[in-house]
Parts: C-alpha cells; structure tokens; sequence
C-alpha cells in the first residue's frame, strides 16, 4: 500500500501543479465571466446584463467621478434582475461599502421572464456562475476555473491577453470590450439577426412580478449603501420599435419603481440615434464611452440638485 | 456522480483511504462502507430514486430467499415470476409506458380513431436498466439453483448497488461478483497499479476521444440535410468512435476502480473495432450484455440446439431485444435488427465463430485479408451506428440516402484533422495492447518506459480533453 501511494501521489502532485501554473494565467480572455470573480470587491458597481456590461465603462466612470468601479453585470441569462442575483451582489460587494454609487442598467428583458416558467428552481440564472460560487475576489480563482472552465486549462495560457486578444475582452473592471467590424454591411447583417432573436424572445416572455420584487429590493438593499441610478441603456431604432411595442409602458414603469423608490432614472432610450452598436442590441465601445460619460454628468447634475 | 466530475476526484481517494486503512479489519465493516459510499453515489445523482434502488434490492434479495425456501417448484416459480415481473415492470414503467402508449395511439390513428394519450413527463432513474439486470440474473440464477440465495443483506445489496457499475455496467453476475464480495480482499499493488492505468486510459477514451468527437457528431447530426455527403461520413465514423470512447472509457474506469478495492469486474470490451466479423464484433462490444442476453434470453429460448431456422429466430430476438433494451424508439430496434442481418451470412454458413481469437495474433500488422475484413467489418458498423445516434429513423434513412451520392468521395469541409489524429493515436496504442486487458496495459515494459507513457497520455488529457461535464452516453439506457 505504501509503495503504492508512493508510486501515484507523485502524479497527482504534478498534475495539480501543472493546473495550478496554467491557471494562474487566467485573465480577461479566458473567457466573458472570468474576471469579475477575480478582482478586489468594489463599493461602486454596475449591475445589468450584456447591454450594461459592453455599454458602460467603469474607466469613464472614475475619471468624471472620482470612484473606482466594477461593472459586475454578466447576460441576459446569466444576471437578469432576480435572487441569484441578489445573492451574488451581496458576495460581491466590499461589506464595507459606505457611500457607493450603484448604477442599475436595465432593459425590458432583463425583468422579464419565459411565460411557460412557474417556479424559481427553473429560471434561466440557475444555472449562473452566480448560483454557486463562494469566492469573488480571488486571483487567480480556482474555484472558478474548476467549476466554469470547460476548456482545457492549456488555452488559458495560450489564449492569454499577452498571445493576443480575441474580439471580446473582459477587463479587470469588468468593462466587456468588443472588437468587431463595423462595416455597415456586417453590422447590418447582425443587426437582422438580433431582430429575429428579439421577436422571438417578445412572444415567449413577459414581465416577470418575481423579477420586479428582486430589482426593488436591490433598491432597498444598495440604497442602505449608498446612491442608486437606473439607467436605460437605448438600443437601435430596430431593436427600440421591437421593445416599445412589447413594452409600451416600461419607461414608465421605471418612473413608478424610482420615484417609490426615491431614486434617480436616467432614461436614454429615446436618444438610440445618437449611439453606435455592434448588433443592434449592444453599443459599440465608442458610443459606450459617450453613453457612459453622460450617465457620469447625469449623476453629477442630480448630486448637485 | 459522474467520473468525470471535481466531486468523484474528492470521493474516490476519500472511499478508497477509509476501504483500505479504516474499515480493513473485515470485509464486512468493508462491505457496509461499499454500501454507504454506493447509496451516496447515487443520491448525488438524485436522491429520491434511490428509494427506487433500495426496493428493487430488498424485493430480489427477499425473492431470493423465499425462492431459496419454497417446498415446491410452484411456490418457487411464484417468487421468481413476482420478482421478475415487478422488475420489469418498474423498467417498462420508466423506460417504455411513453413509447408503447404513443405507438398505440399512432396505431388507432391509423385506423381513424384519435385518442389522447397521458405520457408520463419524469425522467429515467439512470442505471435502472443495469441494476434491474443485476437483480433478475441473480434470482434467475437461484431459481436454477446455480447459486445460493444471500443471506447477508449488505453483501446482497453492494452487489447490485456497488457504486463503479451501478449505473452504467458492466452488468455484473452474482456468480462472479457475489463471492468477491463475501471474501477478504487484500490490497494488491499489481492490480491496484493496473487499475490506475486501466483509469488513465478510460479518461483518455471519454475526455479526449468522446467528448471532442461530440459537439462535431452534433453538428454534422443536426444539419445532415445540408452537410456533403463526405462530411456525413465523417459525422457517422465519429460517432462510432464516440460511443466506443464514452462506453468502453466508463467501463475502463469502472474496472479501474473496483480494481482499487480488490474487486475484479467483468470485462466490457476487448478492443471491438479489430474485428473482423460482426460475430467477432459482439463478442467484443459490451461483452456483459452480449453474454447476459445469451445466457438469460438466447439459451432459454432453445439457443442453437433447433436447428437453423431456430437459431435465426432466436439471433433475431435477442438483436431485437438488445435494441429494444437501448431504448424506446423505433431507431434502436432497427439498429439491433440491422445487426441481426449481418449476423445471419455468419450464421448461415456456420462462420460465426471462425474468429474467436484476436486479429493478427502474434503479429506486429494484420495481413491484407484481415485489414480488407476489419475495415468491412467498421464500416457495416457504423452504418448502424447512425440509426443508433439518428433522432428518428426517416433521419437515419435520409443521412444513409444523402452518402451515397457522387460527392461520397469529396474531402469533408472542414476535415477535423486534431481529432482524427488523436483517434489514431488511440487506435495505434490499443493496437498495440490488442491482446492485454485493456489500451493501456503496458507492464511488461521498462519502468522509465512506463512513466513516459503515463505523462504522455496525462499531457493529452490536459491538452486536449474536454472539461465540461459531459455526461456519459450509456448513463440514458
């Protein structure tokens, strides 16, 4: 027996060191969610889906209001506004946080929810790295890389930020930066697809009541911490027409929850000719730096007020 | 648990350090540790089935028994008839209730009578069809008298409960596994040595071969209407090694384990794709269903003592059978009858054991005869295999209908180079070990020889496996 555990513990010590060195590459390419559980938890967050996480950028951020932050929003399916979510902000958020400044980007979709589903343990984000992971501020995070990579571990290090980016960058402040043609022909091409997928996605959900309860208590809880903002990200004129027919009333409905809530909306969907976007869906980083510096002045002017 | 998962790398150490320092003091304390670890293995699965485990022990351990005691044959054949029924009355429950009432209601739709039909919407208890298989041959075997019944309900229940085959097989005999069970077991390096390697090989299989073959089969699966007829090849002889690498990687590791803890299972296959014959082929593939259905369902039924007409009806039933046992869609039984008609040439002629030893015995490289026969042999096969993996079986006949065509010839686009190299890889190495226990037996060779062998394969495996948790294939029959 002795000889035995002798003979094979040697292998498995290799095999763990080998893990160990490769995933201690890991960074903003190895894959969309990475870094945000591999960072020093923040007392300025973003929360919202894919739209928030390309749309506003923490960097901007801090240079017009003095704050670092984090943009700790992941998808659509994986941090729609709900208790997995909640759950995840609070691990996420430095206990700490005092005076922080929360900015809430939401969309139609990112409350709504598929019609045919009743009960909470079916919900998309069940499946989130949001619902199982313990550590957010580990670097580099094992835990993660365990539970979520499914790649071989080699392409970590072979596809490392320093080997050369690949069109989606996740940076430490959990900005996703794209890097796509914008040529009018590919962006229109998206575009259509995007179309397609949104039409699709109007007739099988509706706005979630369970969804709605989850975001006014991230309100309730963040506000215990700090300033919270909703902003409404805008989308292109295809994609708004798609939202305001499904959604006639959101904007509204966004008034009602901050004015309740007694926090700012800063809604932008009505300017969605002033912005860029790759897909239709989602801005590109130029107008994501625009967009971000005028949700940055929005929350100067209304410190001011 | 799946073998592939964080938690089975944290279980099996955790098993294996309490089997072998804790409980070593007897075999029975050894026993009930099996047991524990088992009902825990597959509680992670799902903890409510194993109620479903637990009854289907304690009904055929009592059969067992009352079998044992009967003071006539008829009493005898009650408990035997009872056990039987209600186990597979439990497997037809789960596994076949949707299947017959939705054939049924076509069939009246056929007639002109539309019926709504209640279909059940749970999900199959995994590893129901091979416990169920533990348990009917086990009172099978003492109805005949072949074995005694169990006295001991742990020894009974790790038997059909003994966590590296329960739920994928092989499907263990009491006859082998039982008196294993009931005896000291004393830790042998040699074994336990070849058990890690016959492990490292059964990942190689799985993580390497099956997974990376997978989301390519997907693909060529799911859009078989539009793929070239060059590239359907390719989908069809992936999914051969796709199976093959799942299945018989889950059998390596499951006999790589209880090799861990002194327990030899049975053998599941022994390097299938060198056959030169589809007889040879069932000899190799699966070798614990294969033998069950011969000796529980072929023999019984007459086996080949009739006659030809006999033996065809019989070769038929347990192809049919077999297919049928897969799961309850038509494309299975039409896979196991395909079988079935390769068989019969073989059969016909009385050639049906002409190969019973492995291919180029002896030899370094087959002759051209057996290269022309093997590649036959792989090429019927995975013609099969395609009703086999095909959703349904107007899908299967469609994808076999799109190959031949004048571009059969064309080069696939995009030919998966990385994966048809790392199947030859395997198909070199198993090659070379065709005539050992498994791919990776290699301890005839020099140590140094060895290790460089373990961190070649080990390399591969971090290199090129897949991560994910991608469940085993065989885990849905």
């Amino acid at each position: 027996m002795k000889k035995f555990l002798i003979k094979i513990v040697p292998y498995f010590v290799a095999v763990l060191i080998v893990f160990a060195i490769l995933g201690s590459y890991a960074d903003g390419n190895t894959d969309d969610n990475y870094m945000h559980f591999a960072v020093k938890k923040p007392q300025n967050i973003i929360l919202g889906d894919s739209r928030g996480s390309q749309g506003v950028v923490p960097g901007i951020l801090k240079n017009k209001l003095s704050a670092n932050f984090d943009n700790f929003s992941l998808n659509i399916v994986q941090s729609p506004y709900g208790q997995v979510y909640f759950k995840a902000l609070k691990r996420k958020l430095d206990p700490e946080t005092k005076n922080g400044i929360f900015i809430l980007t939401v969309g139609p979709w990112n409350l709504s929810l598929n019609k045919n589903i009743k009960s909470e343990k079916d919900f998309p984000e069940v499946h989130s790295p949001l619902n199982d992971m313990y550590f957010y501020d580990r670097s580099p995070n094992y835990e993660y890389l365990l539970k979520h990579y499914t790649r071989s571990w080699f392409k970590i290090y072979s596809e490392r930020a320093e080997a050369g980016r690949s069109n989606s960058f996740l940076h430490d402040d959990g900005w996703m930066e794209i890097t796509i043609d914008m040529n009018a022909d590919s962006v229109a091409a998206r575009t259509r697809v995007k179309e397609m997928d949104y039409k699709i996605l109007a007739n099988a959900v509706e706005l979630s009541p369970a969804r709605l309860k989850a975001f006014n208590e991230i309100i309730n809880y963040l506000r215990t911490k700090g300033s919270v903002y909703i902003v409404r990200i805008p989308t292109s004129k295809s994609l708004t027409t798609i939202e305001n027919k499904k959604y006639p009333h959101f904007s509204k409905l966004l008034k009602d929850i901050g004015h309740k809530q007694n926090v700012k909306v800063f809604d932008f969907s009505k300017n969605y000719a002033d912005y860029d976007y790759t897909d239709g869906n989602h801005m590109y980083k130029e107008s994501s730096k625009k967009l971000t510096a005028q949700i940055a002045d929005s929350i100067v002017m209304s410190r001011s007020q | 648990m799946l073998f592939n998962s964080i938690g089975f790398l944290i279980f099996l150490p955790i098993v294996f350090c309490l089997y072998w320092f804790i409980f070593n003091r007897k075999f029975q304390e050894q026993n009930r540790l099996l047991l524990l670890a088992s009902f825990y293995f597959y509680a992670c699965w799902d903890w409510r089935f194993l109620f479903l485990l637990m009854f289907s022990i304690g009904l055929d351990y009592v059969s067992g028994i009352k079998i044992e005691n009967s003071k006539t044959n008829r009493e005898a054949k009650f408990w035997l008839t009872l056990s039987i029924v209600i186990n597979l009355g439990f497997l037809g429950f789960f596994k076949y209730y949707n299947f017959f009432v939705e054939s049924f209601a076509d069939l009246l739709d056929g007639f002109g009578f539309k019926v709504n039909v209640w279909l059940l919407s749970i999900i199959l208890p995994v590893g129901i069809s091979f416990y169920t298989f533990h348990g009917l041959s086990y009172v099978i075997d003492v109805y005949k008298k072949r074995i005694k019944a169990e006295r001991s309900f742990t020894d009974y229940a790790v038997f059909v409960s003994y966590f590296p085959l329960l739920v994928a097989g092989p499907i263990e005999r009491a006859t082998h596994l039982l008196p294993q069970i009931q005896r000291e077991r004393i830790f042998n390096y040699e074994q336990a040595v070849d058990g890690m390697r016959q492990i490292l090989w059964g990942f190689f299989k799985k993580m390497v071969i099956a997974d990376n073959c997978a989301p390519l089969v997907n693909e060529i699966f799911n859009n078989y209407q539009t793929e070239s007829p060059g590239t359907l090849v390719i989908g069809a002889v992936l999914f051969a090694f796709q199976i093959y690498g799942d299945f018989s990687g889950y059998s390596d590791i499951a006999l790589g384990v209880s090799r861990l803890f002194g327990i030899e299972l049975l053998k599941n296959f022994a390097f299938p794709y060198f056959s030169r014959d589809i007889a040879e082929f069932w000899r190799r593939w699966h070798i614990s269903l294969s033998s069950w259905f011969r000796d529980y369902l072929y023999i019984p039924l007459g086996g080949s003592k009739g006659g030809l007409l006999m033996k065809v009806r019989n070769t038929f039933i347990i192809f049919l059978v077999s297919g049928f046992w897969h799961g309850a869609n038509w494309t299975f039984m039409i896979w196991g009858g395909l079988n079935a008609l390769y068989f019969m040439p073989l059969l016909i002629m009385n050639k049906n054991r002409q190969n019973m030893e492995v291919a180029a015995q002896g030899k370094f490289l087959p002759s051209f005869r057996e290269c022309v026969q093997i590649l036959i042999t792989f090429l019927i096969t995975c013609i099969a295999w395609i009703f086999f993996r095909a959703e349904s079986v107007s899908q299967a006949i469609h994808y076999i209908g799109r190959i031949f065509s004048r571009e059969l010839l064309s080069i696939p686009h995009p030919l998966p180079v990385k994966v048809l190299a790392l199947i030859g890889f395997m198909m070199i190495v198993e090659w070379l070990n065709r005539e050992k226990f498994h791919g990776l037996e290699i301890k005839r060779f020099q140590p140094w020889i060895r290790r460089i062998s373990y961190l070649i394969v080990i390399y591969i495996i971090l290199r090129y496996a897949n991560f994910g948790n991608n469940e085993f294939i065989y885990f849905q029959f």
